[in-house]
């Protein structure tokens, strides 16, 4: 028994595929006859010392078409009759594609400075191996849906993973010349290498574009997004619920800022492509929020609480992408579900000086009623009424920690 | 003068002769022939040979495993192996004499 190196035995492996394709109009039990054996008898023959040697098998041996044509003479087995005309006929072509391979091969072999490279392409072989596995699985992971779609470098599933390893093994243990493809298989997968350094040239490329898309249009989205809307206990509001100073709902409250932009708690305010949709246990279906309209009849995001239109109410005109109630069907409107019937009254600053109307609210009385509103709980004692989400109106604030960019948007409303 | 084509007609009892010495495997017979003198036969005819003598029942075969390395197809003589061989030996010798008497003579002249 002879040792030989991987490279020889994934030659003498091609070379025996070559013969057995070559006896492929036989029976395959002819073929197994004749050819049985016929990588040892090779190995044996390349590593016997007492012998002459040529080089490559193909100058060993001869072609594997003529070394098959010797088989098949001396077995005394005559050619049969095509049986496959197109199947031969495409054995045809793929048996001269190999010819053409040998010949460019052998001629490279006979220049002088070939050697070396010859050299440094075998040992760098193995990185080749591991490339062919993760080309085979990325191919794979690419055409099921064991992975998220946005392709990356390594899997990210624990199925992606095993597909991965599985893939990198068997391609390594193939190109040792462990695991070796009887017959037609050996066709099969030599054809599948092929795709695969395809596939691999086409990934190196593919991938890096596809994550720099991605990354740009993750950037995109940060710039264009500085959050419009409302923060509270680190999560965004979706609606927001004004009480006047004697603790009774305030509907259609119109909020703006200190710089009197509007505040809005949907950031894509109608616009039916962007804005979200809510689930409400009330509608069999999905539903928008939506602003009170105002005199023009247009919805005014920043006046509270939102009511919700269902999908069903909404103007057909989804191309236009403007959220529109349709009209004659205001009625199936849904009103905002307040928190609290009521909350504990207050008594704003100034309140008593110029009478329970305060009707003259100056910007700066807003925010400095709130803090108020925390000594107030004592004096109500309605302990339902007082839980922690009476002061978060407060943490609106948050949303004004950034007004770093004075857009020219904050005149809107 | 081409042995090879000389070699053809005998090849099949030369393969005989030199399993019936010895069990071999495929290329061991190849070896075998190779080291008694008959260079030029190509591996695939010993091979081929090997296996119509298989076939025609002249020679019986078995399978020995390796640790290493793929199986190894032996093949042995049988008695119809050896009727064949003691045949075709009588028949080399009966031919070998005609052609030494006649190339004998043919130098001697």
């Amino acid at each position: 028994m002879s040792v030989l190196d991987a490279g020889v035995a994934r030659d003498v492996a091609d070379y025996a595929a070559r013969v057995r394709a070559a006896l492929a109009d036989l029976e395959p039990d002819q073929v197994d006859d004749l050819t049985d054996g016929l990588e040892a008898n090779l190995a044996d023959a390349l590593a016997d010392d007492g012998r002459a040697h040529h080089g490559g098998l193909v100058e060993e041996f001869g072609t594997p078409e003529a070394y098959a044509a010797e088989l098949r003479a001396a077995g005394g087995i005559a050619p049969a009759r095509p049986r496959h005309p197109l199947r031969d006929a495409l054995a045809g072509r793929w048996r001269e594609a190999l010819a053409i391979d040998d010949a460019v091969l052998a001629a490279l072999r006979a220049k002088r400075g070939w050697r070396p490279v010859e050299d440094l392409l075998v040992s760098v072989r193995p990185a080749w191996w591991v490339l062919r596995g993760w080309a085979v699985a990325q191919v794979l992971l690419r055409v099921t849906d064991l992975e998220p779609a946005t392709p990356w470098w390594l899997p990210r599933s624990l199925p992606g993973w095993l597909l991965l390893g599985a893939a990198v093994v068997a391609s390594v243990q193939w190109g040792r010349g462990r695991w070796v493809a009887r017959g037609a298989w050996h066709g099969v997968v030599s054809l599948l290498s092929a795709g695969a350094a395809l596939a691999a040239v086409v990934l190196l490329v593919w991938l890096p574009t596809q994550q720099r898309e991605r990354d740009g249009w993750m950037q995109d989205l940060r710039a264009a997004s500085p959050a419009d809307g409302v923060v509270v206990d680190g999560e965004y509001a979706t609606n927001l619920f004004v009480y006047d100073a004697d603790g009774r709902p305030l509907e259609g409250a119109q909020v703006v800022d200190q710089d009197g932009r509007p505040v809005v708690t949907e950031p894509f305010a109608g616009d039916l492509a962007s804005q979200g949709t809510v689930w409400l246990d009330e509608v069999p279906a999905d539903a928008y929020r939506v602003g009170s309209p105002g005199v023009d009849g247009k919805p005014r995001w920043n006046a509270y609480p939102l009511w919700t239109v269902p999908i069903g109410a909404v103007q057909d005109d989804l191309g236009h992408g403007t959220l529109r109630v349709r009209p004659g069907s205001e009625d199936e409107l849904l009103p905002a579900a307040w928190p609290f019937e009521q909350v504990p009254a207050v008594q704003p600053w100034g309140a008593e000086a110029s009478g329970p109307g305060g009707a003259t609210p100056t910007p700066t009385a807003a925010p400095d009623a709130t803090p108020g509103a925390t000594s107030t709980p004592p004096a109500a004692g309605s302990p339902d009424a007082t839980p922690p989400d009476a002061t978060p109106p407060d943490t609106t604030q948050p949303d004004a920690t950034q007004p770093g960019d004075d857009a020219p948007g904050g005149a809107a409303g | 003068m081409d042995t090879t084509q000389l070699l053809k007609g005998v090849l099949d009892v030369a393969v005989l002769a030199v399993v019936a010495e010895e069990d071999g495997y495929g290329y061991d017979v190849v070896r075998r022939l190779r080291a008694a003198g008959i260079e030029e036969v190509g591996d695939a005819s010993v091979y081929g040979t090997l296996r119509r003598l298989y076939a025609s029942g002249a020679l019986t075969s078995y399978v020995v495993p390796s640790d290493e390395g793929p199986h190894r197809k032996y093949y042995g003589i049988n008695a119809q192996g050896r009727a064949l061989l003691d045949a075709q030996r009588k028949d080399w010798d009966e031919f070998a004499g005609t052609m030494s008497r006649l190339l004998g003579t043919e130098a001697g002249r």
